[in-house]
């Protein structure tokens, strides 16, 4: 076999042990965020008067339980990257930004109503999980495509319509998160 | 008498393989840097799973980055079993670098020599 041939296997092998050690986020973190979607998605249908509060406090908790729950991951496997932290950081961080600031669309101008603004949101995540699954976490795009196709959904509904997206988007976050789980390492020890 | 070959007349492949870092010539401890290049830090246990290598000679292999100072390691206790960290150095930084430049070369050269 010539150098470069080597050369070129080497480089194959090498890259699909890189491609192997990009692994997923926890079953817990879809776990925890198919439990935020279920609760925060039905208010909107049983007590809609707290679906800003909801949001506004477990959103951002909930964020830095995924943050603390990927650190114990990394820990756990024996991978440790503050890159991959970061740029989750950045993603979602920017996520929430850009829903806060939609906020004051209809809070005070008043340009759309509760009802559409809730549309609107849902419409930032559903790009933002789909995007996500682009560049950070392949399943996450089936997930952002099932928001997608809950938002249009929304439009044929007329009672419950939330409860049952967020049913539908619970349900494949579990099934992402019991894939990737069946993917990826197990435990370091 | 045939001309004597200067520097300037070497054929750049022979060039290419001579800018190649034999420590990293070994597909295993090239994999093991490059690894560490895109992780702060990677557990022993993490590597041999990636790796599919035995104890034995990922323990070899890592043996030997560590003595030329290409990586460090550090030990840790967790619920009392021993867990070995390894983080890629500045030097085995730079030697991953140069090394991987004289590839990219080298594949240059050999492409553009078929082509």
């Amino acid at each position: 076999m010539s150098k470069t041939r080597r050369i070129h296997d080497d480089l194959e092998y090498v890259g699909g042990i890189v491609r192997r050690s990009e692994g997923g986020s926890p079953f817990s973190i879809y776990l925890l965020w198919a439990l935020m979607v279920l609760v925060g998605f039905s208010l909107v249908d049983f007590a809609p008067r707290r679906v800003g509060i909801f949001w506004l406090v477990g959103g951002p908790l909930g964020g830095a339980a995924s943050a603390w729950l990927g650190y114990r991951h990394s820990r756990r496997i024996g991978q440790l990257s503050r890159e991959e932290g970061f740029r989750h950081l950045w993603h979602w961080g920017g996520m929430m930004t850009a829903i806060l600031l939609a906020v004051p669309l209809a809070h005070v101008s008043g340009a759309v109503d509760w009802s559409a603004l809730s549309r609107v949101i849902l419409l930032i995540i559903a790009l933002s999980y789909f995007l996500a699954g682009v560049h950070l976490e392949r399943p996450l795009r089936w997930i952002g495509a099932l928001m997608m196709a809950g938002y249009a959904a929304l439009f044929f509904m007329t009672s419950y319509g939330w409860t049952l997206v967020g049913i539908l988007v619970a349900t494949g976050l579990i099934v992402s998160g019991s894939l990737e789980r069946h993917r990826g390492a197990p435990a370091d020890r | 008498m045939a001309p004597r070959r200067t520097d300037s007349s070497r054929p750049p492949i022979r060039e290419g393989l001579e800018g190649l870092d034999r420590l990293l010539e070994h597909r295993a401890r090239l994999a093991i840097c490059v690894l560490l290049s895109r992780n702060d830090a990677m557990s022993f246990r993490r590597l041999k799973e990636l790796l599919e290598e035995t104890d034995g000679s990922l323990g070899a292999h890592l043996m030997k980055l560590e003595t030329e100072g290409y990586v460090t390691s550090r030990k840790e206790f967790r619920e009392r079993k021993p867990v070995t960290w390894y983080a890629l150095s500045r030097r085995g930084r730079e030697a991953l670098e140069s090394h991987m430049g004289s590839l990219a070369r080298l594949i240059r050269l050999s492409s553009g020599a078929r082509g």
